[in-house]
């Protein structure tokens, strides 16, 4: 007992919980959760000569923006808040009235815009006719399914559902009565 | 010694924070695999519009970034740019930009990859549709106008 033996100094891990604080904190300041939004759109493949497809002029629902970001919808002034209503209204005709549609098959949403024309309209244009797109399609799912549109899409793309195959075939005739077809010409030029 | 140590008093022993290290490792990890660093700089000013009909895109690294918008910078002027990656470029660079992004992802990926396109609302649809135009050539046709839910802030 008389000679002490010196014992292996320990590392004080007492300021280990200071250092991880000060990276965790790094990273809290540092981290992002926000997820990307958008409206997803689906481009027509390149061309090099484009064919001009013969659609019926009761088919089509034109909608022209100037560059003052006025709209023209089938050659009369309407304001963008009642766009919805006048796309479903195009949508639902199935051949009732003569100036509208034969079916929705055949619908098509043609967006033309100036150059000058501000991109906030153009979003919000985009906007309504999918909103008037999601309506039709909603009221057609739940005619036939009872359920609702977003609902079916859910299931048919959640990958470990077991019924999934038969909610892809729910989607895809939903699909086929409702095709958004948005053709979106090139954009004119000059004064207007 | 031994003596000394007989006279200590036995008091309630204080709470260990031996495992105090580990918890704040446990949350470290946590915020280190949710992070994604911010990987490059905005050069230009974005105001995403704001919609109804707003998805929520999934896979965060099948995304490409193009800005559009007007420069922070005022010494570049009022006119909208745009910003691929960490330059301020032409439109006539988008076409170069998604190669070199595609070649990044996997091979099975390739097909799906999503071009998001953040621009900003007092933009004109010019510079809009001639990067729309290239993206075509290009052959990436998944696009995504960056929005933000109406009422909302981003």
């Amino acid at each position: 007992m008389a000679r002490k033996k010196r014992e292996a100094g320990e590392i004080n891990a007492g300021s280990m919980a200071d250092i991880a604080f000060l990276l965790l904190i790094f990273f809290l300041v540092t981290t992002t959760m926000s997820k990307d939004k958008g409206i997803p759109m689906l481009l027509p493949p390149h061309v090099d000569e484009p064919e001009s497809a013969e659609i019926h002029d009761r088919n089509t629902l034109n909608i022209l923006v100037n560059r003052d970001d006025l709209l023209l919808v089938e050659g009369d002034m309407l304001d963008v808040s009642l766009l919805k209503e006048q796309t479903v209204r195009f949508l639902k005709n199935d051949g009732k009235l003569d100036d509208l549609p034969e079916s929705s098959e055949k619908a098509v949403v043609s967006i033309e815009t100036h150059r000058g024309t501000s991109y906030d309209i153009y979003i919000q244009i985009l906007n309504e006719v999918k909103a008037a797109y999601r309506e039709c399609r909603d009221e057609y799912a739940e005619g036939l399914y009872n359920k609702s549109y977003a609902e079916i899409r859910n299931i048919a793309t959640d990958p470990l559902h077991d019924e999934r195959k038969k909610y892809k075939r729910m989607d895809k005739t939903i699909r086929k009565k409702f095709p958004m077809k948005i053709s979106e010409a090139d954009p004119f030029e000059g004064a207007q | 010694m031994a003596s000394i140590r007989g006279k200590e008093k036995k008091g309630t022993p204080g709470i260990s924070t031996a495992s105090l290290p580990d918890i704040i490792f446990i949350l470290l990890f946590f915020f280190m695999v949710a992070t994604v660093m911010r990987e490059r700089d905005v050069k230009v000013q974005v105001i995403v519009p704001e919609g109804t009909e707003i998805v929520k895109l999934k896979k965060k690294s099948l995304i490409s970034h193009i800005y559009i918008g007007k420069p922070s910078d005022p010494a570049l002027g009022d006119a909208s740019r745009i910003q691929l990656n960490d330059v301020l470029g032409d439109h006539k660079k988008v076409g170069e930009f998604v190669e070199i992004e595609r070649k990044k992802l996997p091979e099975v990926d390739r097909k799906k990859m999503i071009v998001s396109l953040k621009v900003d609302t007092e933009t004109k649809m010019g510079i809009v549709f001639d990067v729309k135009q290239e993206l075509r050539q290009a052959n990436a046709l998944k696009i995504n106008y960056a929005a933000s839910p109406r009422g909302e802030l981003e």
